[in-house]
């Protein structure tokens, strides 16, 4: 992954987090970007820390005071999974000095993966003013239309709404598995 | 005296079926009336005619 300083609008983007949720994770203390000038900066380990957060607070609502010491310990050992590249990471979290810990998997590549492959929208979300405030912005959005058209070739309206029915029928719930493990 | 009603915008989710069709109307050069799926699009860019709404599945898909 290439080294690279995204604001938050961009990290967001790039993280498909919406800004708010994003900046609720830096206000909590999970994530903790860089801060110059007032404005922070994500580079690419602040970003697999909030992917790693917000998966596990998305996938088991995970409270943001747990979060944090999550991530904490993850911070401290993410240059060796880096290294790794592993499958999966588990975080073992003792609740209570009687308990035996709880166990939970984060597919920890192919949320990698999935960051650089969502690295391409930083460039789409730099710091310009929105929309139909930016000058120009009807030609470039009817030139977008255009080169979309292009890429997309000679398709019939049936064959997009077969396709787009195909992919309706094929998203498919999250499955929950559970299984025992020495 | 009773304030004026302030007239409110339509607003509507643009199903993907309709997006996709819309801009392969743009493959040639837009010609109003050819393709109503674009039509729909070359409006909104032009007039604004309607806010446009997004749902997750919507920008999923």
């Amino acid at each position: 992954m290439q080294k690279q300083r995204l604001k938050l609008k961009q990290a967001s983007a790039v993280l498909q987090i919406e800004p708010k949720e994003l900046q609720n994770l830096v206000q909590f203390g999970v994530v903790k970007p860089k801060r110059f000038e007032g404005t922070y900066f994500f580079d690419t380990n602040t970003l697999m820390v909030a992917k790693v957060a917000f998966c596990l607070k998305e996938s088991l609502g995970t409270r943001t005071s747990v979060l944090s010491k999550l991530m904490d310990v993850f911070l401290a050992s993410e240059k060796e999974f880096k290294a790794d590249n592993p499958k999966y990471i588990v975080f073992k979290c003792r609740l209570s000095a009687e308990e035996d810990p709880i166990k939970v998997g984060v597919p920890f590549r192919a949320l990698g993966e999935q960051l650089q492959e969502q690295m391409i929208r930083a460039e789409l979300y730099r710091d310009l003013p929105r929309g139909r405030k930016r000058r120009g912005w009807k030609k470039e959005f009817l030139e977008s239309l255009t080169e979309a058209a292009k890429e997309i070739g000679e398709v019939s309206d049936e064959e997009i709404l077969q396709t787009v029915r195909a992919y309706r029928k094929e998203r498919r719930a999250p499955e929950i598995t559970v299984a025992a493990e020495s | 005296m009773p304030r004026k009603a302030k007239k409110q915008k339509s607003r509507g989710v643009v199903d993907t079926n309709v997006l996709v069709a819309g801009i392969s109307g743009f493959r040639e050069p837009y010609v109003r009336g050819k393709n109503t799926s674009a039509d729909v699009l070359y409006k909104w860019a032009e007039k604004g005619s309607f806010v446009w709404l997004v749902t997750e599945d919507i920008l999923d898909e």
